[in-house]
């Protein structure tokens, strides 16, 4: 196996605590295949993309959700589903960090900054084309990753257009309910086919969503580190949400030009509020233990991915 | 026609009212109780002073239950008697023996649901108590000095509300997708049991045609 297509040192954590140690493999083996059998013309930037190591938690939400409702080996149809799931998830990505203007991701350059805006977004519709391709067969999972593309996109722009405005809890958990929620909810709903864990899903993607706002506010290696650019853009994360409560802090978060001391004030009244933010995640968390509970056969490995989740915010 | 097929002829034996009939009384009781269960636990009363029995609309459930009660047991009266008119005695008390299998499982159906509606009441009942000391705290503030309640605050408070109102709707949907499991898991029961054993088959039903190359 290619070990370029490895997870990196915390997913390979998670992967031996659900278990899917083997399955994690054989996926990894059908990217590496992937790319090296794909157009000469855009072998460099997949390679560069599908190179920087991954958490692989979204196929990951895919087996265990399925493992939860259907004993066995995982079928051929979930294990595509899955590798899509991960395609699809490096094209958004992509897109963020163009978004984003961010130059570095998982400590190497972002596609953009290797090969050019063009070059990244060319690429973007390449993985998505051939995603699609390879799920001719699958009329259920064509469904729901079109629902994945949709809510994403959507998702985006509310997250642009509400960003720099004093809101509340309730608005950080729409927009990640439908940003990272929406994902999560698909992989639940590609793994059980029932959409009965559909709920789980999004739970368990809200969680990983302010996990990762909780995580970039502690600098957490985990996630990637950083959150200066959602600091400096005025998005709503889950500990500004918190922050923002405080008019004076609102009032900094909303400048249009906010200075390196208006940025430093925010990090710091978001950094106060971890704590509040970390009640509210295990709030989600015990959530989506009940739903795990509640309507699944197994409940085991949905609760190992709750738990593994619920630790990066403090890794 | 086998017997369990002829079981199923009618569509409502006179068990089946009996049984419906029942199970809607013991729904609209269980409201009733759900009811002053959650006045109790939230302190406050609903319909003070008012006698639900005698006030159409003020109980929505009750009000729904009640009239859908009474057809059902109205139906259980009259459908025994079109019954022994009807010249298919034997046909009649192999349907109720029928019918007997299945009670248990009408008997469970309707555990599951008052299990359920209580469940759904100590929910919103904790729902409440969670949020009630911020929101009656608001609400006090506002009515002794309404002018003291700044922009921020109402934020603060708008999103208190906005998560006080998402969780109860939680709630519900939760509950009925809760509900519909539990109610599909007696549904398939039902059906296994229904389902006569398996037959070999007649040799009259084999299949004759060639299958196309």
């Amino acid at each position: 196996m290619n070990d370029a297509f490895s997870p990196d040192e915390a997913s390979r954590d998670v992967i031996a605590a659900l278990g899917f140690a083997d399955e994690m493999a054989v996926l990894r083996r059908r990217i590496a295949a992937w790319v090296a059998d794909c157009d000469p013309e855009m072998r460099d930037a997949l390679e560069w993309q599908f190179l920087g190591g991954s958490k692989y938690f979204r196929p990951l939400t895919i087996f265990a959700c399925h493992r939860s409702v259907i004993p066995g080996p995982i079928p051929e149809p979930i294990m595509t589903s899955a590798l899509v799931v991960e395609f699809f998830h490096n094209v958004s990505l992509v897109i963020d960090d163009i978004v984003d203007r961010s130059d570095a991701r998982r400590g190497r350059a972002t596609l953009h900054t290797r090969f050019g805006e063009l070059a990244a977004l060319m690429t973007s519709g390449y993985i998505v084309a051939d995603g699609y391709a390879l799920l001719r067969d699958d009329v259920q999972a064509i469904g729901l990753l079109s629902e994945l593309l949709k809510r994403l996109g959507v998702a985006e722009c509310m997250q642009w257009r509400l960003r720099r405005q004093p809101l509340g809890v309730e608005d950080w958990r729409r927009i990640a309910g439908e940003d990272t929620g929406s994902m999560f909810e698909i992989c639940a709903c590609l793994g059980d086919r029932s959409s009965r864990l559909r709920r789980f899903g999004g739970l368990l993607g809200l969680l990983y969503h302010g996990c990762d706002d909780v995580g970039d506010v502690r600098g957490a290696a985990a996630l990637g580190g950083g959150g200066d650019e959602d600091v400096r853009d005025g998005i709503l994360t889950l500990p500004a949400a918190l922050a923002i409560r405080d008019p004076d802090i609102a009032a900094l978060f909303c400048k249009s030009e906010p200075d390196q001391q208006d940025l430093n004030i925010l990090a710091q009244a978001f950094a106060a509020r971890l704590s509040d933010a970390e009640a509210e995640l295990d709030r989600i968390a015990e959530q989506a233990r009940a739903e795990a509970r509640l309507f699944s056969v197994n409940p085991a490995p949905l609760l190992a991915l709750v738990d593994q989740t619920r630790r990066l915010s403090v890794r | 026609m086998s017997d369990s097929s002829r079981s199923f002829s009618h569509p409502m034996g006179s068990g089946q009212i009996d049984a419906v009939a029942d199970f809607m009384a013991a729904l609209a009781e269980i409201w009733g109780k759900g009811m002053s269960a959650w006045q109790t636990m939230t302190g406050t009363a609903l319909y003070p002073d008012l006698d639900r029995s005698s006030t159409p609309g003020a109980d929505p459930l009750g009000a729904m239950l009640g009239p859908m009660a009474s057809v059902a047991a109205s139906l259980a009266a009259m459908l025994p008697r079109q019954m022994t008119r009807s010249a298919a005695a034997e046909a009649s008390r192999e349907a109720a023996s029928q019918f007997g299998d299945l009670s248990p499982a009408m008997a469970e159906a309707g555990m599951i649901a008052a299990a359920s509606t209580l469940r759904y009441w100590r929910t919103l009942a904790e729902i409440c108590a969670r949020h009630q000391s911020g929101l009656m705290q608001a609400a006090v503030d506002r009515a002794t000095d309404r002018s003291a309640v700044s922009p921020a605050e109402c934020r603060v408070l708008a999103d208190e509300l906005r998560a006080f109102l998402r969780e109860i709707g939680e709630a519900a949907t939760q509950e009925a997708r809760r509900l519909q499991m539990e109610l599909e898991q007696v549904g398939e029961a039902v059906a296994r049991a229904a389902t006569p054993a398996k037959q070999p088959p007649h040799p009259d039903h084999r299949r004759r045609h060639r299958v196309k190359e």
